[in-house]
């Protein structure tokens, strides 16, 4: 990074952190159903909130479902004009939203998957930091290569039940409408998924002391 | 179903191992999208909003259209198809010109029901209000010509075709009654020919006028009004002044031809003398070969009057 581009960052975050604090906007506090209302209801600005709320819990799904970084930033790109395309057609029926925008995106991965079958080796690009020591990447590049080859071993469903419970940031019920699963068998396949990876990452000695 | 799935089942939740969700925790929070990706999406999607909401992009649409989002023209082209099957004979063909009291007329209204069948039901009504239309054009076409004989006929095809309209366009359970459905351009065309008419064959439009739904003072004014301007007007409408009536010719028992000064009822009086809130079209003769559910009789008139 040149020195140029450092001072200029730098000076964003000090205009950033000395900026007065922005009035409080009538969207602020809404939950993420109330926004989507909002939105279909043609407030531009809540379509602008909705996507600050959903974007990371969307990427990151999509990132630990399709590994490379390039897939996951068209995917999420695909998913959110999916969403924004079909907002108007989008009808609560007590279903949360994000419910029905995790089920966009799952069937974006689902067919992205089935269309490039030849998955590349993982890769830990996801995992890195520019403020990290070569030595920490190493560990943390290592630890990561683990968690990742652990969880491939898992059963497509735990598999799918842990990214929307931990990567998504979903609750058990609606993961369970993003699967089209009761909400039991959601948990089930996430406690079972762990148990999995305990046995699987942990030394033996490890379980037994535990 | 083993106890764990029966405890989970009832929402409890399990305690995972700490140690393994830590780490997948920490994982997933070093899993970020690029800044400068994640502000251009943004700007994307508020873009792609707007167009989709101002009309410039289509919302998606399932694979499988729906019955019901079949375009406008593209069920009048799946009808019209339809229709040219049906109609598309020799006989089919003809019948389309007939007027009333010809011997194909009734195979021109048969092909109507059958095209009133092969319609959705939302299209119906429109197909009813278009069959009425035809039914004026054939009144005026007549009246043109000078045929008056065949008047009585063809207004049993118009009160038929307004009877049919009523039953389409009123609610089936507390909707407008028939005789609040409006047909105004309708009541304009009767009242037109009333004025050209001759005198016998007044009651016959009369009735018609009365099954519209028509008020006294609006079919007063018209008439007033068309017989002012009789002579004066041209075109499609234009109906010339019928010759006078011959002397054996009679009025209607039931129906008095309604002189300029008298307000014309709005319903048909009844054997006792009193007007029907509600009248009922009179059923069709047997000539025009219409074999549809025909109102009742109940003003006093059989097949026609006697001419």
């Amino acid at each position: 990074m040149s020195a140029f581009v450092a001072q200029a960052l730098r000076e964003a975050e000090r205009r950033r952190a000395t900026a007065p604090a922005a009035e409080p906007h009538a969207l602020d506090g809404l939950t993420v159903d109330q926004l989507a209302e909002a939105a279909i209801a043609g407030d531009v600005e809540a379509v602008g909130r909705l996507y600050d709320a959903l974007v990371l819990p969307i990427y990151r799904y999509v990132a630990v479902r399709v590994h490379r970084p390039e897939d996951a930033e068209d995917l999420t790109q695909l998913v959110f004009e999916r969403i924004v395309s079909s907002l108007p057609r989008y009808r609560s029926r007590g279903r949360p939203f994000e419910a029905w925008a995790f089920r966009i995106a799952r069937n974006a991965v689902i067919d992205h998957v089935r269309r490039d079958r030849a998955h590349e080796p993982l890769s830990d690009r996801h995992d890195t930091a520019h403020d990290e020591t070569p030595d920490r990447l190493t560990v943390r590049g290592e630890e990561v290569r683990e968690l990742r080859s652990a969880i491939r071993r898992l059963t497509p469903d735990q598999q799918e039940a842990l990214a929307l419970r931990f990567a998504a940031g979903l609750t058990a019920e609606e993961a369970a409408q993003v699967m089209g699963k009761r909400a039991g068998t959601v948990r089930g396949l996430t406690f079972r998924g762990i148990a999995s990876l305990r046995r699987l990452l942990l030394p033996e000695e490890e379980q037994v002391a535990r | 179903m083993t106890l764990l799935d029966r405890m989970l089942e009832r929402g409890v939740e399990m305690p995972i191992d700490p140690m393994i969700v830590a780490r997948i925790e920490r994982h997933l929070q070093r899993i970020k999208p690029d800044p400068l990706f994640q502000r251009r999406l943004r700007g994307q999607v508020v873009n792609r909003y707007v167009a989709t909401r101002e009309g410039m992009i289509a919302t998606t649409q399932p694979v499988r259209l729906p019955r019901r989002s079949l375009s406008a023209l593209g069920r009048g082209m799946l009808y019209a198809s339809l229709l040219t099957a049906v109609s598309a004979t020799a006989v089919g063909a003809a019948a389309q010109q007939s007027l009333p009291g010809d011997v194909l007329f009734g195979v021109k209204l048969e092909l109507e029901s059958i095209r009133m069948e092969l319609a959705p039901a939302d299209l119906r009504d429109e197909l009813a209000a278009v069959a009425l239309d035809q039914r004026l054009d054939e009144v005026e076409a007549l009246a043109s010509a000078g045929r008056w004989e065949r008047i009585d006929a063809a207004v049993d095809a118009v009160v038929h075709a307004e009877a049919r309209l009523v039953a389409l366009r009123t609610p089936p359970a507390g909707g407008a009654t028939p005789s609040e459905v409006s047909m105004p351009e309708h009541v304009d065309r009767l009242t037109a020919l009333l004025a050209a008419a001759p005198d016998a064959e007044q009651p016959d439009l009369m009735r018609a006028l009365a099954a519209s739904g028509a008020s006294p003072s609006e079919i007063h004014s018209n008439r007033d009004h068309q017989t002012a301007n009789r002579g004066q007007r041209k075109g499609k409408h234009a109906v010339p002044v019928a010759p006078p009536a011959s002397a054996d010719s009679e009025p209607s028992a039931s129906v008095e031809p309604t002189p300029a000064a008298t307000p014309v009822p709005t319903a048909m009086p009844t054997d006792s003398g009193e007007l029907d809130p509600s009248p009922t079209p009179r059923q069709h003769g047997g000539g025009n070969g219409n074999k549809d559910d025909k109102p009742p009789n109940d003003h006093g008139k059989g097949n026609g009057p006697t001419k």
